[in-house]
């Protein structure tokens, strides 16, 4: 699994925990997990939820919250956070883990549980690591008949191949260009697009559901998987849902 | 051939009996879901159709008289399929059963009309009777397959396979005697004739319905099977449970001891020792898990104590209430022997490499279940020869991988495993919400 965080990214992590000796513990193992993995970590430590709600900014990367906590506990701190920011890393720090097992309800990539060693540590922020790198707001630059142009991937819902034209279908209208499937597999694989017919690149972001031989997209398309490739197609899919759960 | 002193059923009442099986099944088999308006029309169109092929296959040579029951079979499964929605095998497995009612009704009516009204057999009063028996023979085939076909049903391929068999050989016996007095089966007098077809249509008809009996049975049982893995499983949470409350009793005695020792401590900082200690002393005990789904609770239930045993630590996080639509066996097939599998995956690791973590969550269309563990290094010092681990395609990857394959693919999901360069297993079950139906079996 390739990181796309660059050793000279700064890596924002909040911490809330009202445990003092706790917090001495999650400093020095975030120091050292910075120097193994070569990261700059900024990390901002908080004694109570209500500090960091004070206002919050989605500036963070991760937050690891402590869920037993005086005043706001660590799951109402998460679902304050998740109304302003949908998208940073939760990682909950627990002394039972009986009330992690709801962490789904505000997308917690994991938990911890008190009290845990280096490894845990460093096995969690591995895992955020890697979904902040398939997290890509990439883009690609189509040529079209007005010229080029830069379009983000994830507003690419499907790829499809009519004679020598491509048709690439937008979340909002379509562009038609000269060229192939085979052309373009090879620049869109990396971005989590798979080849699911000959005649169809789909992006897997954009499946909602899969029905007998169809893959459904979010536009509500049913574009057909061919028989062979269903298999890889599911495994494909099955790790793209996965990477992109928290 | 057929006795010249015989007439046989006209062609026209045959199409009747055909078109009033075709009716008797498909109102015993209605679901609500099939059209009505669809199987209005087609039976409406069926009588005629039925009526003209009949009057048709009757100018056919004697010698293609067999061809032509195939054909008036193939109408009638063409009329069951389209008055019905359903597999083709559903609808083989009706027309079968349709085919030999419509047999019996026919053979019936004939052996009493000519009985009745000698001469005028096939008259104006023959088909009056005929409507009447047809109507009353069909009418009791009705009253005794409806609450057989109430569940819905798609038979096994080995059940269509017998049903044919089973109407093929009663069909065969029952027309013996027309198309030949020669053999040691067959009637020679007259009437008795049309009494021995009546008899092996009606035993032909008893063996269809025992056969039913029997798949139904079969069914059942399997459905017991699996309530009984139920009450199994509620029953080990009780003894769980009760093994719980012996120990908080116990440990409450422990416990009263040590909050008046913690009291009594006069040193802030050995305090906090002790309560540390204190905390650490009960934790294990908090493990009843609640995910929204007693079966899972249950599981996780008693694979936490498993882990606790082994100092393993398992992380999970599950939105229990996703997989509500899963039966019970094969949500125990499926995470039961995932994390069992992980269980004796991670008892062969290092101490400090004693983990799981499940999830159990909803994205999108799909749940995702997800185990991971890490697993012992591939042993490949020169000198020794110990196992290695299977890699991706998880073949080898422990016991009762079938079995969960086949409970993923049940709902139409696809269970996959990974190996990643950090050393740990993945496994990966992706499985589509069912749209409409809450509950959905293995035998959809």
């Amino acid at each position: 699994m390739k990181v796309n965080t660059s050793p000279s990214a700064t890596l924002r992590i909040g911490v809330v925990d009202d445990d003092a000796r706790h917090r001495n513990v999650l400093s020095e193992y975030l120091d050292r997990f910075g120097r193994e993995r070569g990261l700059d970590l900024q990390v901002s430590v908080f004694e109570a939820g209500g500090d960091i709600l004070d206002g919050f900014r989605p500036i963070y990367d991760i937050l690891m919250l402590d869920i037993r906590m005086e005043g706001t506990d660590g799951l109402s701190l998460a679902r304050l956070v998740r109304r302003i920011d949908p998208d940073v890393i939760i990682i909950f720090i627990t002394a039972a883990q009986q009330y992690a097992i709801n962490g789904y309800e505000v997308s917690a990539l994991g938990y911890l549980v008190k009290p845990f060693p280096y490894s845990s540590l460093a096995r969690e922020l591995s895992r955020a690591l890697e979904v902040l790198g398939r997290r890509d707001n990439a883009g690609i630059v189509l040529k079209d008949g007005q010229g080029l142009r830069r379009v983000p991937v994830r507003d690419i819902v499907y790829l499809e191949s009519s004679g020598h034209r491509l048709d690439v279908h937008l979340t909002d209208g379509a562009i038609t260009l000269t060229g192939s499937l085979k052309q373009m597999e090879p620049k869109l694989a990396p971005h989590g697009f798979f080849r699911s017919n000959s005649c169809y690149i789909v992006n897997l972001r954009h499946v909602v559901a899969v029905r007998e031989q169809d893959s459904v997209m979010s536009t509500g398309q049913s574009l057909r998987i061919s028989r062979p490739r269903k298999k890889e197609f599911m495994r494909a899919l099955a790790e793209h849902v996965s990477g992109t759960t928290a | 051939m057929i006795q010249e002193a015989l007439p046989d059923i006209p062609r026209l009442w045959t199409a009747l009996a055909e078109w009033g099986a075709c009716l008797a099944y498909v109102l015993a088999t209605w679901r609500p879901q099939d059209s009505r308006r669809r199987a209005l029309v087609v039976m409406a169109a069926a009588l005629p159709a039925l009526s003209i092929y009949q009057t048709l296959a009757a100018r056919l040579p004697i010698s293609l008289w067999l061809a032509g029951m195939l054909g008036a079979v193939i109408a009638m499964w063409g009329i069951l399929h389209l008055a019905l929605s359903g597999s083709l095998r559903r609808s083989t497995y009706l027309v079968v059963r349709a085919f030999v009612a419509a047999e019996l009704a026919a053979s019936l009516e004939w052996q009493l009309e000519v009985f009745l009204l000698g001469d005028r057999a096939g008259a104006f009063w023959g088909a009056a009777l005929a409507i009447a028996v047809d109507g009353t023979v069909l009418g009791a085939v009705y009253l005794l397959e409806r609450p057989r076909f109430r569940a819905e049903v798609v038979p096994t391929a080995a059940t269509v396979a017998g049903a044919a068999a089973i109407a093929a050989i009663t069909f065969a016996m029952s027309n013996l005697s027309f198309l030949s007095t020669a053999t040691p089966f067959s009637g020679r007098l007259g009437a008795e004739v049309f009494y021995i077809r009546t008899l092996v249509d009606l035993c032909g008809f008893i063996i269809l319905y025992a056969q039913r009996e029997v798949d139904l049975q079969n069914r059942a049982s399997f459905e017991l099977a699996s309530s009984e893995a139920l009450l199994r499983s509620q029953y080990e949470q009780y003894l769980t449970s009760k093994r719980a409350i012996d120990i908080v009793n116990r440990k409450y005695h422990d416990l009263r001891h040590m909050i008046a020792s913690v009291r009594a401590e006069p040193d802030p900082a050995v305090r906090l020792d002790r309560l540390a200690e204190l905390e650490s002393s009960v934790r294990p005990y908090e493990v009843f898990v609640r995910t929204g789904n007693p079966v899972l609770d249950v599981i996780l239930t008693d694979r936490e104590q498993v882990c606790l045993e082994a100092g393993i630590t398992m992380t999970a996080i599950v939105e229990g209430a996703a997989l509500g639509f899963m039966s019970t066996a094969d949500l125990a097939t499926l995470v039961g022997t995932a994390l069992d599998n992980a269980l004796e995956a991670v008892s062969g690791t290092g101490d400090a490499d004693r983990w799981i973590r499940l999830d159990v969550r909803t994205r999108r269309g799909f749940v995702l279940i997800e185990v991971e563990n890490p697993v012992a290094p591939a042993r490949s010092a020169p000198g020794r020869t110990g196992p290695i681990r299977a890699v991706t395609d998880g073949s080898a990857y422990g016991f009762g991988y079938g079995a969960m394959r086949s409970a993923a693919e049940a709902y139409g999901g696809q269970l996959t495993t990974t190996e990643s360069p950090r050393g740990t297993f993945t496994l990966r079950v992706l499985l589509p919400i069912p749209a409409e139906l809450p509950h959905r079996g293995r035998n959809q």
